[in-house]
Formats: structure tokens, C-alpha cells, sequence
């Protein structure tokens, strides 16, 4: 932060343009980063090892629904592909698209309740 | 007398190492499918999309561009999900600068700003003949930012033909003749859908996104108001390979090989840590002892 900071701070300096900066986002920033985030992949699946091994109906559905998803994911040709593309549109489609549809409305209508509470003057001793 | 810490230790270590062993193996198992050869790894793992119907949708969107458009890429990826999209991002710049289109980059996130500078450092390294992309920066506060560039995109300091060309057309979002809207996290093309079409309603929007927001903008796609989207693996393999294939093999889609054989990986996993239970009860009594 430090280095960036002195890179973009210095006199003659473009700002977030300035080459210097550039050179230490692409160079620096962005590949530790970038690395950072790659391990998630590696700490996810041991904790899905770890979550399977306690062996809670949670963990085992919610593993579940992400290995059917990967699967419908999985870009391969020929009539397997065109099988699991078919598969995958109508999961998007419809159960996906359902509940995240549900929970857009219902984030909708509480932000209108808690917007209306307010400007009506309705707190929680009136409840 | 207490019993001697070596074997306990011994064992501990041999208990992580086998612990770690599936991940060590997955390690080794991506390193290799980085270096394959995209021949061979188009032998060893066939990489295709049944669907190209989205891939189509892009490609019309380009088609319908005039000679020497000048195209807005909005680059708001976000550091966690870009690896998804990168290949297809490469694929599409790729594809409008051999379409001559004239390309100018923006970020309204600061995610968005360093995966940009990145991509436009490691297109100056590469050269290769094309015209060079108009850096027109950083506009920051996210849709605030968004907002502020409808009516002034090019920075004062901002210099170039293709900045000059923009300037000519009024220097706002109506000079370009596409937007097409790298999408993370952080600043999704929904704010493009909310927040500048109203105001700029003859705008082209296209949009690369993450798997994570397919819900999101299939509507907007189905809507028209996105005029394209590819916001899965096999979408955008289809189109990366539509453009491979279309300029010999040059902006080869082999980044997405590693994205695949970790795919794989993982539904081994998964399949194995559930089965490993069902394994165990099934197992009689003298064979548990004996394992």
C-alpha cells in the first residue's frame, strides 16, 4: 500500500495512471491476489471433506447441490453435452430463477416495510 | 516409564502427509494440465459446448457493428471470479480488434481498475500489429462513477487517436457504438441495465459475467435490454472457440483447460467424501477391523 501510495503521491505523478502504478498493480497486486483467491479453491474442498466427514444432512445436501451443479457445469461435447446443456438451461430456467426471484421480492418488500416504518415513525415499542 | 515422542510424531506426520495427499495430487494434476500442449489436451480432455445459441447472440452483436466502431469495455471484474471469464474476455477483445473495431477500457472499481491494467499491460507486451487500447482509467465511487461518465467518459488527461475519436462524438457513453460490460461482484452490468440505459437508451450493452450472476441477468438478455451474455464455462468456451476457430488457432482458448481438469477434480472429491460413509457401514465387521 505503501509502495503504491509513494508511486501515485509523487510529484509528477498521473495518479492511478501513472506507470509506476501500473507496473507494481500488474506486477504485484494482481498476481498475490489473484493467488490469495486460488487457494479458496484448495480450503473449499477440504472443507467439504471435513463438512462430509461430520456427517450432517446439511452438509451432505448442500454438497450434493454443488456436485450436481459442477456436473451440469462441466463444458463437454457430443450427446452428453448437449444432454447436460439441456439439463442445466432448465435448472437455471426454473428452480434457480424461482428462488432467486423469491428472495429479490422479498428483499424488495422488506426494504419497503423498514422504508415506510420509518417515515411513518413506527418503531419497535409500537410492535 | 512414558513412551518416547518419536512414533507419536512419526505418526502425526504420517497422518498429515496422507491427509494431504488428494490435495497434494490435485496440485500436481493442474501444474500438468497447464503444460500440456493444446493438441494433447484436446485428446486427453475434449473441451466443446453443445450449446452455442449465447455464443451466436455475441457474435451477432459484433456483426452488426459499422467499420472502425468505437467500443466501450467496461472492466469491472473482480479479483475472486475473473479467472472464470478470463479466456473469454481474451477471446472477445481479440475478436473486436481483429474486427477493427477502435477499443477504449474503464474501470469504476478499483478490482475492476487492476485486473484492467493487467489485461492492457499484457496486450502492449504481446503487440502484434493492432491498434492499441484507449486507457481512459479510473472513474471511481462504483455507480456513482458509472453515472458521472455517461456525460464525460474521456479523462482531461487522456490522449490518442481512438480518445480523440471519442472526443470528437461528445466524449460521453453516446460516441461508442457498443458497451460491452465485464461484469464481478462488485458492480454488475445490472447497474449498466438501471443506470444507463434510461439515460442512454440507443447504447448497445453486451456483457462477459461470472456463473454467479446468470440468474441475475438472464432476464435482462431475454428482455433485450442486454443485447448479448456469456455467463457460464461453457458458453463462453463455445464462443472462445468460435474465435479461435475463425482466426486460426491464434487466441486458442487453453486457459480454460486447468478450470476444467480442477472441475473434475472437485466432483471427485465431493463424490468420494459422500460415498465414503455409505463404504463404511456396508463394510462387515472383519474386514473394518482388519482395514
Amino acid at each position: 500500500m505503501g509502495l503504491i501510495l509513494v508511486a501515485g503521491l509523487r510529484p509528477g505523478s498521473t495518479g492511478s495512471s501513472d506507470p509506476a502504478v501500473n507496473w507494481l498493480v500488474s506486477a504485484l497486486l494482481v498476481p498475490i491476489a489473484s493467488s490469495l483467491f486460488a487457494l479458496v479453491f484448495l480450503f473449499l474442498l477440504g472443507a467439504v471433506r471435513r463438512g462430509l466427514s461430520i456427517g450432517t444432512r446439511e452438509a451432505t445436501v448442500t454438497v450434493a447441490a454443488a456436485g450436481v451443479m459442477v456436473v451440469l457445469l462441466l463444458p463437454i461435447g457430443g450427446a452428453p453435452g448437449a444432454g447436460l446443456a439441456t439439463a442445466a438451461a432448465w435448472v437455471r430456467d426454473v428452480p434457480l430463477a424461482a428462488v432467486f426471484r423469491g428472495l429479490l421480492i422479498g428483499i424488495a418488500i422488506l426494504v419497503s416495510v423498514s422504508a415506510a416504518r420509518i417515515l411513518l415513525g413506527v418503531g419497535s415499542a409500537d410492535d | 516409564m512414558s513412551e518416547s515422542p518419536r512414533p507419536a510424531r512419526r505418526k502425526v506426520v504420517t497422518d498429515a502427509v496422507r491427509e494431504a495427499a488428494p490435495v497434494l495430487a490435485l496440485l500436481v494434476l493442474l501444474a500438468l494440465a497447464t503444460l500440456l500442449p493444446p493438441d494433447l489436451a484436446g485428446v486427453a480432455l475434449r473441451l466443446e459446448s453443445a450449446d452455442r445459441t449465447r455464443a451466436n447472440g455475441m457474435d451477432a452483436a459484433f456483426d452488426r457493428l459499422p467499420e472502425r466502431a468505437l467500443v466501450l469495455v467496461a472492466f469491472d471484474a473482480d479479483l475472486g471470479t475473473y479467472a472464470e471469464i478470463r479466456p473469454v474476455v481474451r477471446a472477445a477483445i481479440a475478436d473486436l480488434q481483429g474486427r477493427g473495431a477502435r477499443l477504449a477500457m474503464v474501470s469504476f472499481t478499483a478490482e475492476g481498475r487492476a485486473l484492467a491494467v493487467a489485461e492492457l499491460l499484457r496486450l502492449q507486451r504481446l503487440g502484434g500489429g493492432v491498434e492499441e487500447i484507449a486507457d481512459l482509467g479510473f472513474a471511481g465511487a462504483a455507480e456513482a462513477g458509472l453515472i458521472g461518465a455517461i456525460a464525460r467518459i474521456v479523462p482531461s488527461e487522456a490522449e490518442g487517436s481512438i480518445v480523440e475519436a471519442i472526443r470528437s462524438r461528445g466524449a460521453d457513453l453516446d460516441a461508442f457504438a457498443l458497451a460491452i460490460v465485464v461484469s464481478g461482484g462488485d458492480l454488475s452490468v445490472r447497474s449498466w441495465v438501471e443506470q444507463v440505459l434510461p439515460r442512454v437508451p440507443d447504447l448497445p450493452i453486451a456483457a462477459i459475467a461470472p456463473t454467479f450472476l446468470e440468474p441475475e441477468l438472464a432476464p435482462y438478455l431475454r428482455t433485450g435490454q442486454l443485447r448479448a451474455l456469456l455467463a457460464t464455462l461453457p458458453e463462453g468456451l463455445a464462443y472462445a472457440d468460435g474465435v479461435a476457430a475463425a482466426d486460426g488457432g491464434r487466441t486458442a482458448s487453453v486457459g480454460a483447460m486447468p478450470m476444467l481438469v480442477g472441475l473434475l477434480v472437485a466432483l471427485g472429491l465431493i463424490v468420494q467424501s459422500l460415498m465414503a460413509p455409505l463404504v463404511r457401514q456396508s463394510r462387515p465387521d472383519r474386514w473394518r477391523r482388519i482395514g
